[in-house]
This record gives structure tokens, C-alpha cells and sequence, in this order.
């Protein structure tokens, strides 16, 4: 199974997360971990692999482009991708309910050990609401970013007309 | 009952002892980068301005489509307050105009004061105007990346401005493109004069939206509303370059909001500010350039 194309889709949210879009210093947060969503996504999706190395770049390459310390979004990437396959050796027939409940408690965990480690980093407890409301706008623009990869997760039924029983 | 048959049935993801040493290498890795980057280590940061070098022009071209967005966000939101910007401009074009007035009196004045304490001026600034091609989110730093560079002989220590005021410094420089942290970053320090009065204090980022205002003498009175520019001390950034007004903060502590709008820069200029300092600091972090001359504004700009 190919992982260019999963890697590439990783890459270019990264750069499109980077760039000014004016956006208030309160919702720093919400496009990086927008990029969580994607990494969970494409991670469980079944055609094509997203490698952990290819999580690792792009976490490191969101480092560079915000000017954090290096390791940090590589760090957080790379636990959203350890979730989302435990997620995904677990999950039985895919039904959204269920995908979006899953994801919420990934964005809510990333979301709190984005604020623990931060914190460690500075040694004092930062601000924890630029992290939560970054967390909940991911939760709640999930189904539009799910949309367009629902084929792919398997969310579509493919014999939905079909005759017979 | 007719069962519904779904795409790529799910099959069970089998467990790679190779895939999972991996992933706890990567894990390892990220620690041991936080680690040094923590400790602040000059590898890291070289590696940072590699890595910023190579990525600075697909975000050059990334960052045209969110140009062309906000552009069209302004032009939509002037349009719907169009007919009260024009009262409102006639109304401050009309007192500018006799401020003009006023201001050429007394320059007048200035430039036969110079003459009989016979003065040294000071010399004009020379900038050049880039614009931004991202900025950092996220808990460690407000910065942002600006397209320009060595090649345009941006040094460490520059300031950065744009139409409002003051807006950050440049801490690193790649061939094309310069990182600059903003007023209110963390590890921003700036010496300012705060009000008629030009009482000296030092701004503080805290990576709020206002930075505070420190190390206010103490028989001292500040006031909301106060002008709050930066004083030159220490030689790194030039005198008299706008930052904002005082706000009253938590408690007995004043904050400072800055003129330009952090959260939304397009284009900012590069001051060519050449002091001792500056000069010294670039050539021992890059290890290349000579001093430049201070130009007066009788020579050409670039």
C-alpha cells in the first residue's frame, strides 16, 4: 500500500497551517491542531499507509515553521497517530458515531498534553484555553473534514439499492 | 433484513515489531530535540534555519491565497462603513491640515535651534518592505517569517515596523528569508519612554496580546493613554519608533496595546539600523558581513 499520497496530503495541511490567515492570537491553536484531524484520518484509513516517519517529518516541519522547539508538534503528531491506530485495531464495522466520539477523546487528550508539555518546556503553567479551544473547534469541524474521506474510511455503503436480501 | 455491505470491510491491522521499535524511536527523538532545544543548543538552531531556508519558498507561494483572502475580508468590510470613513476622513484630513501648518513652523524652528547649538543630525533610516509569509502559533512564540534575507542584507537585530508602529526584531536570517519575534513574545525586551514625561521602563512580552510595561521608577505616575515609544537605549533599536498606549493591567501593573495589530501583518518594513552592537552581534552568529555605513537621507535608497 502506497503512502505518497497520505504523506503528501500531511505535508501540504502543514504548509497551509502555517500560513498567515489573520486569525486572532486566541485561536492560535486551531489550525495546528486542525492537522490533528487529518493525521488521525488519514492514519486510520484503509487504502493507503501513513507512515510514522511521515507524521514524525511533518510534526518537525510544523516546529520549524511556527518557531517552537523542535520535537514538540512531532511529539503530539506522533501521539495522535499512536491513538488513531489503536483506534482503528479495535473499531468493528465503521459507523460515524462512533469515529467522531473516538476522535473527540483523541482531540481532548492531544489538547492536554499539548498544555502538560508546554508547560513543562516553560517550567510554569501556561494559558490552557488557547489549547481547549483549539481542541473543540477540531471536534466540531470533524464531520467536514471526514466528508470527503468517507469513501476511503469506509463510511459509505456501497450496496445501498441494491435487490434482494 | 437487507445488510448493508461497506466499503474496504475492516480488516485487522496486524502488529509490526520493527513498526513499533520504530515508533519508540520517534517518540525518543522528539524528547531528546525538546531536551536540547530547551538548552537552547546552536546545532538546533542551525538545523531550524536550514529547514526554514529550504521550506521559505513554497511558503512564499502558499501564503498568496491567504494574501488575496484578507485583502477581500478589508475591501468587503470598508465597503460596508464606507460613506462614515469618508466623514470621518474629511474631519482628520482637515485637522491634519493645520497640524501641517504647525509642523513646518516648527521644523522651521528645529532647524535654526540645530544651527546655533550647532547639532549633529541624525541620520535618515534606510528599510526595505517584505511581507509575511507565516507566522508562529502555538504556546512557545509569536513570531513571524518574513520573505526577506541576507540577500537583501537583513542582519540579526534589525528592527521591524510597519504603518502603525513598531512591531518586532529580527532574531535569524537565511539567504531569503528573516525570522522576527514580535513585541509581545517571550523573550522580547524592549527599553521604552512612556508619555510626555519620557519615563524610562523596559516592555516585557508575556505572549499576550499586551505586553507589560516593567521597572517603572517608583516616584513615577503613568497614565492610561500614555504614548509609549522605544528609547534607544542600549543601541540596539533606534529612537522614537511608535509601539502603543498604556492600558491599566491586573493590580497595580500597566500594560501596553500595541498600535499595530500583531495578529494580522501583511507587509512590514526592515529599518537598517547599523549600531556597534547590532553589527557585532550578527557578524559572531553569521560570521560574514561588514559594517555598513549610516547613510544620510541625501543618498539614494535602495
Amino acid at each position: 500500500m502506497s503512502g505518497v499520497g497520505p504523506s503528501l496530503v500531511l505535508f501540504l495541511a502543514v504548509v497551509v497551517a502555517a500560513v498567515p490567515w489573520a486569525l486572532p492570537a486566541a485561536a492560535g491553536f486551531i489550525l495546528p491542531l486542525l492537522l490533528i484531524i487529518f493525521v488521525f484520518l488519514l492514519t486510520i484509513q484503509r487504502k493507503r499507509v501513513l507512515p510514522a516517519i511521515t507524521v514524525f517529518a511533518a510534526g518537525l516541519l510544523m516546529d520549524v515553521l511556527t518557531a517552537g522547539p523542535l520535537g514538540y508538534w512531532a511529539i503530539i503528531f506522533l501521539l495522535t497517530h499512536t491513538l488513531a491506530n489503536t483506534y482503528a485495531k479495535r473499531a468493528g464495522e465503521p459507523r460515524f458515531g462512533k469515529l467522531w466520539a473516538a476522535f473527540a477523546m483523541t482531540a481532548l487528550t492531544i489538547s492536554l498534553f499539548g498544555w502538560i508539555l508546554a508547560s513543562l518546556y516553560f517550567l510554569r503553567l501556561i494559558d490552557w484555553q488557547p489549547m481547549l479551544i483549539g481542541g473543540v473547534v477540531a471536534i466540531a469541524l470533524f464531520p467536514l473534514v471526514v466528508w470527503p474521506f468517507r469513501r476511503s474510511l469506509g463510511l459509505v455503503p456501497v450496496n445501498l439499492f441494491a435487490r434482494g436480501g | 433484513m437487507r445488510r448493508r455491505i461497506y466499503a474496504n470491510t475492516p480488516s485487522v491491522r496486524t502488529n509490526s515489531l520493527g513498526g513499533e521499535w520504530l515508533l519508540f524511536a520517534l517518540y525518543f527523538v522528539c524528547v531528546i530535540l525538546l531536551i536540547f532545544s530547551r538548552l537552547e543548543n546552536k546545532q538546533i538552531g542551525e538545523i531550524r534555519g536550514l529547514l526554514t531556508g529550504l521550506v521559505s519558498p513554497v511558503l512564499q507561494a502558499a501564503s498568496q491565497p491567504g494574501l488575496y483572502v484578507r485583502q477581500t475580508k478589508e475591501q468587503f468590510a470598508d465597503y460596508l462603513v464606507l460613506f462614515d470613513e469618508l466623514d470621518r476622513l474629511k474631519e482628520e484630513n482637515r485637522k491634519l491640515l493645520h497640524w501641517q501648518w504647525r509642523a513646518k513652523r516648527l521644523d522651521k524652528r528645529l532647524v535654526r535651534y540645530r544651527s546655533l547649538l550647532k547639532a549633529v543630525e541624525d541620520p535618515a533610516l534606510e528599510y526595505v518592505t517584505g511581507h509575511v509569509i507565516a507566522d508562529a502559533r502555538g504556546p512557545f512564540a509569536r513570531s513571524i517569517l518574513i520573505n526577506l534575507g541576507r540577500q537583501r542584507g537583513i542582519r540579526n537585530g534589525y528592527a521591524v515596523i510597519n504603518g502603525d508602529g513598531y512591531v518586532g526584531r529580527i532574531v535569524h536570517t537565511g539567504d531569503a528569508a528573516s525570522r522576527a519575534i514580535l513585541l509581545n513574545d517571550l523573550n522580547s525586551r524592549i527599553p521604552v519612554l512612556v508619555g510626555g514625561a519620557e519615563v524610562r521602563a523596559v516592555l516585557i512580552g508575556d505572549n499576550s496580546a499586551a505586553p507589560a510595561l516593567k521597572f517603572l521608577p517608583h516616584s513615577v505616575q503613568v497614565y492610561e493613554g500614555d504614548e509609549v515609544s522605544t528609547s534607544g537605549h542600549g543601541g540596539v533599536l533606534p529612537r522614537g519608533l511608535r509601539i502603543g498606549v498604556v492600558v491599566p493591567g491586573s493590580g497595580n501593573t500597566y500594560t501596553v496595546r500595541p498600535h499595530a495589530t500583531l495578529d494580522e501583518l501583511e507587509y512590514v518594513s526592515v529599518l537598517f539600523f547599523d549600531t556597534p552592537v547590532v553589527i557585532a552581534r550578527d557578524m559572531k552568529l553569521n560570521g560574514i558581513g561588514r559594517p555598513r555605513g549610516i547613510r544620510t537621507s541625501n543618498d539614494k535608497k535602495r
